[in-house]
This record gives C-alpha cells, structure tokens and sequence, in this order.
C-alpha cells in the first residue's frame, strides 16, 4: 500500500508543476509544431 | 527507483507532445503500478529482515509478474497499444511501449534484481538496491535532474515551476534514503 501511495503522491506532485511547465506559450508552439509534423 | 521513472516521462511527452503527460506518467511508472497492486493482492511480495528498520538490502522480493522481462514485454505491448490508440500514430505506440520498457532498463542500474521469469531464470540487473544502494539512489537523482533539464530548456517556465520540480524530484529520491542508510 505504501509503493501505491508514494506513486499516487508524487503522480500528483510532479503534474501540478510539469503541467504549469507544459502551459507555458513556449511550449504550446512546440505543440503545434509537433502537430504539423 | 520511484520518481526517476516519472522524470523519463517529462522527457517522452517533450518530444513528442502528442502523446498526453498523464498518458506519459502512466505509462513510465505501470510496472510499479503493477507491483503495488500485486503486493496489495498478495500476489507479489516484499519483505523486510526487519520490519521495524526495513532497509533496501535485507529485502525478500518477489515482482515476477510486475518486473521480469517476460511479464515486461507483454506490459510493453500494452503501453504501445494505449499509445496507438491515443494517437493513431505508431511514433506514439513506439513512445508509450517505449516508457514501459525503458522502467525495466533504468531499474536494471538502479533497483532490485530482476529475473527473465521467475527466481530459478538468469537474473537481469546491476541490483544496486541490494548491494549499494546509495549509489543506485545517486543514480536515480542523476537521472531526475538530466530529465528535468531536458523538459525545462526551451521553455518559459517561471522560477515557482522550475524550482517546484526538481524539489520535487529530489524530494522523491530523498524517500528512499532511510532504507538505503
């Protein structure tokens, strides 16, 4: 239960920061580029 | 290694951004996901020497449907299949499989023995955890620091987010450390 915990926790942790990251104009042009592609 | 996987994951949805970070996420951490729901069900296990002080070394293992190779290719298998379906594209098949299998090399430098199918199989894996587990721990952080590098460059992450992460990640190899002491 401990390992299912720790996974979940740090799943949460991680998109909290990793999605603002994601968000950011910059990348929303890596998005686009990649779709054209 | 716990946190390092996740951090292979900011790398995959990096690269190929069509390919969602959850999706990302998941995928890099399904074989734990596995072993956590096995150990739960009783159908793997972990058991200290000491359950009062557990330490990585003194650890009876069993993760033969989670983390031997065998099991591991089928677990690919399934990852390439969510990634095809999420992108109709085998580059996303590749990405998604490709995180599967890539938990099972990363363990290989820093995690437990591994074995090709069961105890009695040729095991697989340097199993650092089991005889110097502060340097698989020093792998892990390497690997989560080199992964989030690559997320973040080329970005316009603000200082909160940067710094965020890879407190987060350190955090993540920190929790290892009373087993490993």
């Amino acid at each position: 239960m401990t390992t299912l915990v720790l996974i979940a926790v740090f799943y949460v942790l991680i998109m909290i920061f990793a999605r603002g990251v994601v968000s950011t104009p910059e990348s929303n042009n890596t998005d686009a580029e990649a779709c054209q592609s | 290694m716990i946190v390092g996987h996740y951090a292979t994951a900011l790398v995959a949805h990096k690269e190929y951004p069509l390919l969602p970070l959850w999706a990302c996420m998941v995928a890099a951490m399904l074989l734990d996901i596995v072993m956590g729901t096995l150990l739960v069900t009783g159908v793997e296990h972990m058991t200290p020497a000491n359950p009062e002080n557990p330490k990585l070394t003194e650890m009876t293992i069993d993760m033969t449907y989670s983390h031997d190779l065998l099991p591991v290719l089928g677990w690919t298998s399934l990852g390439a299949l969510c990634g095809f379906a999420l992108t109709r594209s085998w580059i996303g098949a590749a990405w998604l499989g490709g995180l599967v299998l890539f938990h099972e090399v990363l363990d290989g430098f820093s995690g437990f023995y591994h074995f090709i199918f069961g105890p009695e199989s040729p095991r697989i894996g340097l199993g650092l955890y089991e005889i110097a587990p502060m340097i698989a721990l020093g792998i892990e952080l390497l690997v989560c620091v080199a992964c989030a590098w690559w997320f973040l460059r080329n970005t316009q992450a603000r200082l909160w987010q940067s710094a965020g992460l890879y407190s987060v990640l350190v955090i993540g190899c920190a929790v290892l450390l009373p087993y490993a002491i």
